[in-house]
């Protein structure tokens, strides 16, 4: 019964899908809990949470969160990339590719979920920052913000992260504009692969 | 210019922004990184920069935003969907990138060509994109991209095409429920998936029979998809259903459900909907038309728009209309609109009057599909000459009615809508003017410019000032429809009768377009040097000089400046000699240099990546000699072998068009017969052909969209205006380019032999003036005739009979006018000439003093008419000659009276046969009389007109009249080209016409003289000149739309050898079946479509019954399982196929029997036979086939694409239509 859902996501044991895809999903996963925990802040009050895509080949854009600010109860939002990185590779090559991502993508993932509020309206003032995603995007607004996950090995897990974040997107510089997340996970591609068995037991 | 991509529009698209970073292109940057890319495009080079596609999402996101949440104003939104599609569209031509991406891209694109009134440019979008929609794979296998998929093929408006998919998507989508244990998918991750296929079948459902409660479903279901907490993630099935649901709601305002007015019968709009080609949503012209035509932005009508009929051109209040719009903006569906509607509303039937006769069948065919689902007919071609009774007495149908106004076809059905000449009309007005406004409520005249057009022009004026006139106080409607009326609102004012005039102008148009100039660029570094022997008078030119020439093309997408691109490689030299020191005395060698033509034939064969191509040149021999250059080094195209098989069967193996015809090139012009003309249309038309090159003729009318048209009309001295290209003429060719529906750009490429100037490109914008829809009494020849009519006058001479050119047009008009008066009994002061005169176009025209002098004519024929004797001057106005001609028949008519009367009475019984009828005008010298009359067609060649007339009815081929006749001449080409010119001019016209004025009245003075019937000279004589065969069995089988002279002789010979009559032709045939045809007569694709719409049941309804009824039994031919027989297993075996329409019944028992379904036999060339197969057998062999009286009907109710289920029993085949399809 459960085979169609897990098969989406990670295929089965006879076909599964590749473990790129896997860690990618849950990468995602983690940083979407994550988001959710954070939803109250003391700068700032969680509105809006676009969680992760079914289909985690998808690149470019995989989060979206909408933000009160608590002193002036402006709304403004973040957009996230998503990434995991496992391989020999330096981490820095996995978030510069991130920044990359996100800044050619950005459109595509904000005016997807434009259209979508404009069917799906929730209330007055998150419809508004829905509606003016992109013109709030490109012109550098202080509402939008860029943010980058990692999650990977915790030995893989660096001392100082996204320091040139700044460089990719020079316009954000008010303060909350950029974010960046390192999720640090013992062995991280043992987890995914134990995520993707539990849940293969279901079947 | 496409104004789509001006500065302007981007400009308000893009917004403004404050100074950043990383800024979007401004308007200026945009539109040149735009300009670069379709010059890439150009160049087969699909490469799209990023910004450009970050740029297309923002626009997006601009334009999807919630109205109510931002201050971007609709026309913002609108012009950000219009770029936004352009660049999308251009996005997901790149076969590098990925499926999932280019899918994506297609919807966007599709979404914003719907919501910025582009419609036709989404369905080309998802027309490419075909293959990516898929349904041969497992359903999670690619379910992150099936909502997707179904909305790219939704937007694509081809309901029967995207039945068999959502069938299939729905039956996969049902086993996975099943698989995970649920009722459906709705609250799973797979919900908004499942939403957007169950939404879209059930809008398709909407648009295809108009089921309301199907739109509400399908609104809902798109919210859910966007809105179930469970497919959140769906990130891409949620965006789909955002857009479908805006897109439900703009659909249903432009549906014909909705834009037709209330009193108009639902079959009126399944006659859109469900039949081919399927009209789902109506483009903006179309949706101007019947919500509001006024041109007054500020006027009630506007205001009124949308409520109900305010302001709609189907209102019977507006009893004229003159509809300007482009070619590929729906002018067709236009005309379409207007008939069918008057026929759901009116008791009339329409006369639809196009002066182009290819274009009338064109039309003839779309509409018979439409008008079938609403169990009206069209009725049959009749001859453009020849009085009507001719055909009926060919026929054997003569009956009460006049056959020009009811149009002769079976007794039992009436047809509703009749396709003309102005020659036919005018035939029809002469014979009986009241019956024929008894007759039709509507005329719609299209390609009306051609009122301007030098030979036929007054003919089309005067009819429509006749109509007018007669018409004032009536509920008459007159339509007339062009794409080049550069004074369309003059024609208003004309016509207008009482602020009873419409104007639909419209400037819309789908594929935009891409200008571009080729020339030739001449490299004089590099050069090769010959030495050569010179004599005469270039004896001291001794060296040539040989130079590298490569070819430019200069590009001007949008407003953009002009790219240029450069061959890589020489395309020809450039010669030139001089002294032997290789520089003094230089001339220009024309004989050694490569011709320009042979040099753009490169770029044609290149431009050919992107789609078929059309070349129009000048004269049909530069049109030969361009089609043989583009052929040159192209392998053979297999899809062209049986138009080059056509080509050989009537041309001969020779003939220079069998040899490129074979490489997919074809030329086209009035020299070739009218079957091969038609069958190399359609072979453009379904891709058969890449490159067709045609003289400027072609482009007048005939539905033959490409994607390139190459401009390579080089004017000539002496050329006729008529045939040169500029004006309408212009119009029309550019209006070629871009496929409507299957592209979304054009390009149009104009041929300079000339130095590149920065005014070329304005070559491609035609004068004001040259658009001008002028009256031919308004030129200068038809004044200097007014005046010579004068001095006729004042000189006491017979000016009626002096009168030359128009003026001899326009008394022959007053002439008719007069009598026709005189019909109602008005004769002399009691006539109104002068109100017929004001009726015309030249009236508004002309400036007063004209005016006045025509007034004057007018009284000068009136009395030379009541000076005539009253019998002859009715007469004279019925030839539908000049007087003068009408009189010289008349006095002909005598001397053929009298020689019949001389007959003896042992010959007298052959006089009723068409040889010996010919013999005896020989002996009268009738021929050479005729080609004397002013209306006589300039003889190209010497024929004796009697021999040809002899040998053209007995069947003869082209090549074989042309081998006897034309021996003389020895080019191949050139004979046949001869002698269509020469069949066409004299048989089909000239003599046909003027043969049927003469006989007409010989007949009628023998009855009045009461000699017997059985001494009648061959009154059926022109109709067979006409046609070109001389018989009752061939004539009906021409008439009734088969194209192939040469098939309707072998038929009708077949026919007579098995003692077939007349009234057992189509059983007979209809027992055959298409292998028969095949076997027997060796019938083309398109012969065997003819034959099925000839052997089709007249009234059999069996879609208009399974519609209305929801079920429907037809009677098959079940097969005869003999395993010795050799015998196609599907044809008819005579047992029940009789007469079909009399086993049709509303299905009593229906849904008894096997289940079945129907298909054409697999395996079977196009168009195969239909046949009935059982579902549930392992065999892959039919059981029933439909028989050919039915084919036809049975495709129609296949094409609809609804879900049918069917059920055999016995022979009984029950078609019920079922609301949700089968588990």
């Amino acid at each position: 019964m459960v085979l169609p859902f897990v098969h989406t996501l990670f295929g089965d044991r006879q076909r599964p899908n590749p473990e790129e895809h896997a860690r990618g999903w849950v990468a995602e996963f983690i940083w979407f809990r994550i988001a959710a925990e954070m939803h109250v802040h003391p700068e700032r009050v969680l509105r809006s949470l676009e969680g992760p895509s079914f289909h985690a080949t998808e690149p470019g854009g995989d989060g979206l969160a909408i933000w009160q600010r608590t002193n002036d109860a402006v709304l403004t939002f973040c957009l996230w990339e998503i990434k995991n990185h496992v391989g020999i590779s330096a981490l820095s090559d996995t978030v510069s590719r991130a920044y990359q991502q996100l800044d050619t993508r950005a459109t595509e993932y904000l005016a997807k979920f434009t259209a979508v509020q404009a069917v799906a309206r929730v209330d007055p003032e998150v419809d508004e920052v829905y509606a003016r995603l992109v013109d709030l995007w490109v012109d550098n607004s202080d509402r939008s913000g860029a943010g980058v996950a990692v999650a990977t090995h915790a030995q893989l897990a660096p001392s100082r992260c996204f320091s040139t974040m700044h460089n990719h997107f020079p316009g954000r510089t008010g303060p909350g504009q950029l974010e960046g997340i390192v999720v640090a996970i013992a062995d991280f591609v043992t987890f995914t692969r134990d995520v993707r068995e539990r849940v293969w037991t279901a079947l | 210019m496409d104004r789509a991509l001006g500065l302007d529009t981007l400009q308000e698209a893009l917004g403004t922004h404050p100074e950043s970073e990383r800024p979007l292109p401004t308007a200026e940057q945009l539109q040149e990184l735009l300009g670069n890319t379709e010059a890439r495009l150009f160049l087969n080079q699909q490469v799209l920069p990023d910004d450009l596609l970050r740029t297309a999402w923002y626009l997006h996101g601009v334009a999807s935003a919630d109205t109510a949440a931002t201050d971007y104003t609709p026309a913002r939104q609108r012009r950000a969907f219009a770029v936004s599609a352009h660049i999308f569209d251009l996005a997901s031509l790149s076969d590098e990138r990925p499926d999932a991406d280019r899918l994506k891209f297609a919807f966007a694109a599709e979404v914003g060509y719907h919501r910025s009134e582009a419609e036709p440019n989404a369905m080309a979008v998802a027309r490419r994109l075909d293959a990516l929609i898929r349904t041969d794979v497992d359903l999670l296998d690619h379910w992150s991209t099936l909502a997707v998929q179904a909305g790219v093929a939704l937007l694509g408006l081809e309901p029967a095409r995207l039945h068999t998919r959502l069938s299939e998507w729905r039956r996969q989508l049902r086993r996975l429920a099943a698989t995970i244990g649920v009722d459906d998918l709705t609250t799973t991750m797979f919900g908004p998936t499942f939403c957007v296929v169950e939404g879209v079948d059930s809008l398709m459902r909407f648009l295809t029979r108009g089921d309301r409660d199907e739109l509400n479903r399908a609104r809902e279901r798109f919210i859910i998809a966007v809105t179930v907490p469970e497919g959140r993630g769906d990130h891409n099935a949620r965006w789909v259903a955002a857009h479908l649901r805006f897109l439900s709601d703009e659909m249903d305002a432009g549906s014909v459900w909705t834009l037709l007015p209330p009193g108009i019968p639902n079959s009126a709009r399944q006659a859109f909907t469900l039949t081919t080609p399927p009209v789902l949503t109506l483009w903006q012209p179309q949706r101007e038309l019947l919500v509001n035509t006024s041109t007054e932005p500020d006027s009630e009508e506007r205001k009124n728009a949308g409520s109900g009929q305010a302001g709609s051109a189907l209102d019977p209040s507006v009893r004229r209309l003159v509809l300007s719009v482009p070619t590929s903006s729906g002018k067709t569906l236009l005309a379409q609109l207007l008939m069918v509607a008057h026929l759901a509303t009116a008791s009339t039937g329409v006369c639809y009057v196009t002066p182009l006769r290819s274009l009338g069948r064109e039309v003839h065919r779309s509409l018979a599909r439409r008008l079938r689902i609403m169990a009206r007919e069209v009725a049959r071609e009749e001859p453009d000459f020849g009085l009507p009774e001719e055909l009926a007495m060919v026929l054997g149908t003569l009956g009460g009615n006049s056959p020009a106004i009811t149009g002769v076809t079976e007794a039992s059905v009436q047809p509703d809508v009749a396709i003309m000449t102005p020659e036919r009309l005018a035939l029809a007005l002469r014979e009986d003017a009241s019956a024929v406004l008894d007759r039709f409520g509507l005329f719609v005249f299209d390609e009306a410019h051609l009122i301007g057009e030098r030979s036929r022009g007054f003919l089309l004026e005067s009819i429509l000032a006749l109509l007018h006139w007669r018409t004032r106080d009536t509920d008459h409607r007159i339509a007339l429809l062009s794409a080049a009326m550069g004074n369309a609102g003059q024609l208003v004012s004309w016509l207008d009768v009482e602020g009873g005039a419409r104007l639909l102008e419209s400037q819309w148009r789908g594929p935009r377009r891409l200008h571009a100039i080729f020339s030739t660029d001449i490299d004089w570094t590099s050069r090769k040097v010959e030495t050569v022997a010179a004599r005469g008078a270039q004896a001291h030119l001794t060296r040539r000089l040989r130079y590298p020439t490569y070819g430019v093309v200069r590009l001007r997408p949008a407003e953009h400046q002009p790219l240029t691109v450069r061959t890589t490689e020489a395309i020809g030299e450039t010669c030139f000699r001089t002294r032997a020191d290789g520089i003094s005395g230089r001339q220009a060698e024309p004989s050694q240099s490569t011709s320009f033509y042979r040099m753009l034939a490169h770029v044609v064969r290149y431009v050919a990546h992107a789609g078929p191509v059309l070349v129009i040149r000048s004269t049909r021999r530069d049109a030969m000699h361009m089609a043989e250059a583009v052929a040159e080094n192209l392998p053979d195209r297999e899809a062209a072998r049986p138009l080059a098989d056509l080509a050989r069967a009537r041309l001969g193996a020779e003939h220079p068009l069998v040899s490129v015809l074979a490489k997919g090139v074809a030329y086209h012009h009035a020299g070739l017969p009218v079957e091969l003309q038609e069958a190399i249309e359609e072979g453009i038309r379904d891709d058969a052909l890449q490159f067709l090159v045609a003289t400027s003729t072609l482009t007048e009318g005939v539905n033959l969209p490409v994607r390139t048209v190459v401009l390579a009309a080089i004017p000539y001295e002496g050329q006729p205006p008529d045939q040169q290209l500029v004006g309408a003429r212009l119009i029309n060719a550019m209006g070629r380019a871009g496929r409507a529906t299957r592209e979304s750009e054009g390009w149009i490429i104009l041929a300079r032999a000339a130095a590149p100037s920065s005014t070329d490109f304005d070559l491609l914008e035609p004068d004001e003036i040259d658009l001008q829809v002028r009256s031919r009494l308004a030129d200068e020849a038809a004044l200097e005739a007014v005046a010579a009519f004068e001095d006729a006058l004042r000189a006491g001479e017979d000016a009626i009979v002096a009168a030359q050119g128009a003026l001899a047009d326009f008394v022959s008009y007053l002439w008719f006018v007069l009598a026709a008066e005189e019909d109602l009994e008005r004769v002399g002061e009691a006539a109104d000439p002068a109100g017929a005169f004001a009726a015309t176009l030249a009236y508004t025209q002309l400036d007063p003093n004209t005016r006045e002098r025509f007034e004057r004519v007018v009284l000068a024929i009136s009395d030379a008419y009541v000076a005539s004797a009253p019998e002859r001057r009715r007469w004279w106005a019925r030839a539908g000659t000049s007087i003068a001609s009408a009189r010289l028949l008349d006095d002909l008519a005598g001397e053929i009276v009298a020689a019949v009367l001389a007959v003896s009475d042992t010959e007298v019984s052959e006089l009723a046969d068409p040889l010996p009828a010919v013999s005896l005008l020989e002996r009268v010298s009738v021929f050479q009389r005729l080609l004397q009359l002013s209306e006589a067609p300039r003889q190209r060649v010497q024929v004796d007109p009697a021999e040809l007339i002899r040998r053209w009815m007995a069947g003869q081929s082209l090549p074989q009249i042309a081998d006897a006749l034309l021996v003389d001449i020895p080019d191949d080409s050139l004979r046949i080209e001869l002698l269509v010119d020469t069949v066409r001019d004299f048989c089909e016209y000239y003599l046909s016409w003027t043969l049927g004025a003469l006989l007409d009245q010989v007949n009628s003075r023998l009855a009045k003289a009461n000699v017997p019937d059985e001494r009648r000279l061959c009154p059926q004589l022109p109709v067979f000149v006409r046609h070109g065969v001389a018989s009752a069995e061939a004539i009906d089988l021409l008439t009734s739309g088969l194209r192939s002279r040469e098939l309707a002789y072998r038929i009708s010979e077949a026919a007579r050898s098995e003692k077939t009559g007349l009234d057992d032709m189509r059983p007979w045939l209809g027992r055959m079946g298409l292998a028969g045809w095949r076997q027997r007569f060796a019938a083309t694709a398109a012969d065997l479509l003819d034959l099925l719409e000839y052997c089709r049941t007249r009234g059999a309804n069996v879609l208009r019954q399974l519609l209305s009824d929801g079920v429907v039994t037809v009677t098959v031919d079940l097969i005869q399982k003999s395993p010795t027989s050799e015998e196609e297993p599907y044809a008819a075996h005579g047992r029940s196929s009789g007469n079909n329409e009399e086993s049709q019944d509303t299905g009593a028992d229906s849904g008894a029997g096997d289940p079945a379904f129907v298909r054409p036999v697999p395996g079977d060339p196009r168009p195969a036979p239909l046949a009935v197969f059982l579902a549930d057998s392992t065999m892959d062999a039919p059981v029933a086939g439909i028989p050919a009286s039915l084919h036809a009907e049975i495709q129609a109710v296949l094409d609809t694409g609804l879900d049918i289920d069917c059920h055999l029993a016995g022979n009984q085949l029950t078609l019920r239509l079922v609301k949700e399809i089968p588990e």
